[in-house]
């Protein structure tokens, strides 16, 4: 498992309007003004979303690919708790689109299984008061409601870790499952890509728009020479190669179809798995 | 996760009121108010081999929900120490709610809120909207009656219209399940098409094709 740590943007002009959020929500608690400090942490919050959101693109450019999936949690994330305070209404911030592109990003992984913690939670705390909290015995404070312009959550401050199992639909995306080499003890990264760096190389920027469409079609079994009938057939079908589709004209197999609204750059490679289609926006400004 | 949809209904030969009683309680003005509760919050014992005692997660949201919305007079308790309260946190997709005991007077009303508090816990968060729920309720005529232990496992947005077809059986002590006619089935279908989301739509069809296991000891 991996962990993920949180972007800070070094730009002058974002570390500035930071800045000048903190001042502002400051001078609100000064005056005990807890309305005006809600919207501060409203905007710092949608700040932390594009930052990080911007982040895991580069990331994926970068094929820093495990990084970028949990900055794309942490987007996914913030948004929950930010939905219950902000509501955009006319799309200024992105939020709408930040928040499709992400899941679609993340559908690009090819993330499986995770591994998830059973906790036996022995004492949980309060972030804003540190009341130790129980049964029947609350500090009044609620969880994802901003007070002194922070966000409520419990912390547990002492617990006994019962188990940890391998779940395919975890609610801590975080914890992906990585190989170790015995012999060096690195961390070794077995999984597959080429989907995601293909939709990363394919945009300029992560606020172009994309599509992506699954279907299935037949690959010649020219690229699965390697395996033989009694192997499992590469369709993911579960039989073996022989009884499934070796008889067929070709690998029944999934098939992307990704769509940019961008004409993406001219040396995007090849892909098996997927094809591209470009809506044609020649006029539209920079474009490679 | 699981796809299917389980509810089990269980009869008992012990009464309610002892099997409360076998969960300790030190403090004395506890103890009688749970013995003195028509609704009993009841903990789960045993995880992964380990011998522990514990609640699942936001069980102090569960009990506020029923301290405030049953019936005056109706009073609810937790059949557990202040200080020897423990959550269990599971991080998969799966919403677990503590073990309610209740008689059968207040099991309508129970259901109801049983089944808000998961609707609250959805509209809350997107992600939950395919969660598995586990429930268990043990319901008894009166606490010196033999109790019926209700257990569901399934999608969330099935388990109120489920436990909608869970009651005492008129003029009997008996808890049953009433599984859904061909035509009720078919009739919810029809509105379906007019009135419900598709995802409700599915679940309806997932519940009618795999009946739901219905097992009386």
């Amino acid at each position: 498992m991996k962990g993920s740590r949180a972007v800070q943007s070094k730009h002058p002009s974002i570390i500035q309007i930071r800045e000048q959020l903190t001042k502002i929500k400051n001078d609100a608690l000064r005056l005990a003004n807890e309305r005006l400090a809600k919207k501060i942490w409203c905007y710092e919050t949608i700040l932390s979303i594009q930052e990080d959101y911007a982040e895991a693109f580069r990331c994926l450019r970068r094929r820093n690919f495990y990084k970028a999936w949990c900055l794309y949690e942490k987007v996914e994330i913030a948004l929950l708790f930010l939905g219950q305070h902000f509501l955009e209404s006319n799309g200024e911030y992105r939020l709408e689109f930040i928040a499709a592109q992400t899941s679609k990003f993340q559908s690009l992984f090819p993330y499986a299984l995770f591994f998830s913690t059973a906790i036996l939670q022995k004492e949980v705390r309060c972030s804003i008061c540190n009341a130790r909290l129980g049964l029947r015995t609350g500090c009044g404070h609620v969880i994802g409601e901003i007070y002194a312009g922070k966000l409520c959550c419990r912390m547990i401050t002492d617990l006994d870790l019962l188990e940890i199992s391998v779940v395919t639909e975890p609610v801590n995306k975080y914890a992906v499952g990585f190989l170790k080499d015995e012999a060096t003890g690195k961390t070794l990264d077995q999984h597959d890509y080429k989907l995601a760096s293909y939709v990363a190389s394919g945009l300029v920027s992560p606020f172009h728009g994309w599509e992506i469409e699954w279907t299935t079609r037949r690959e010649p079994h020219s690229l699965f020479a390697d395996l033989e009938a009694h192997d499992k057939c590469p369709c993911g079908g579960g039989k073996p190669y022989g009884e499934c589709c070796l008889s067929e004209e070709g690998v029944l197999r999934r098939h992307a179809i990704v769509t940019f609204e961008f004409r993406p750059p001219a040396d995007l490679p090849a892909l098996v798995h997927s094809a591209h289609r470009v809506r044609a926006r020649p006029d539209a400004t920079g474009l490679p | 996760m699981t796809s299917g949809l389980q509810i089990i209904l269980t009869k008992s030969s012990e009464e309610l009121a002892s099997l409360i009683a076998s969960y300790p309680v030190l403090d004395d003005a506890l103890q009688s108010a749970v013995r003195s509760a028509a609704v009993v919050l009841l903990p789960s014992t045993g995880h992964a081999g380990a011998e522990v005692s514990y609640f699942p997660s936001d069980t102090p949201a569960l009990l506020q929900l029923l301290q405030q919305e049953l019936p005056e007079g109706v009073r609810v308790e937790a059949a557990v120490d202040e200080d020897a309260y423990q959550e269990l946190a599971l991080h998969g997709i799966v919403m677990t709610l503590a073990t309610v005991a209740c008689t059968s007077v207040v099991l309508p009303i129970v259901k109801d809120l049983l089944a808000k508090f998961i609707e609250r816990k959805i509209s809350k968060k997107e992600t939950l909207k395919g969660a598995t729920v586990r429930a268990k309720i043990i319901v008894a005529k009166t606490m010196t009656s033999c109790y019926t232990e209700i257990s569901y496992e399934g999608p969330a947005a099935e388990f109120r219209k489920t436990l909608d077809r869970v009651d005492a059986k008129a003029g009997s002590d008996e808890i049953i399940y009433t599984p859904p006619t061909l035509i009720e089935v078919r009739r919810d279908e029809a509105q379906g098409s007019t009135s419900r989301s598709s995802s409700a739509l599915e679940g309806l069809k997932s519940s009618s094709e795999q009946a739901p296991k219905h097992h009386t000891d």
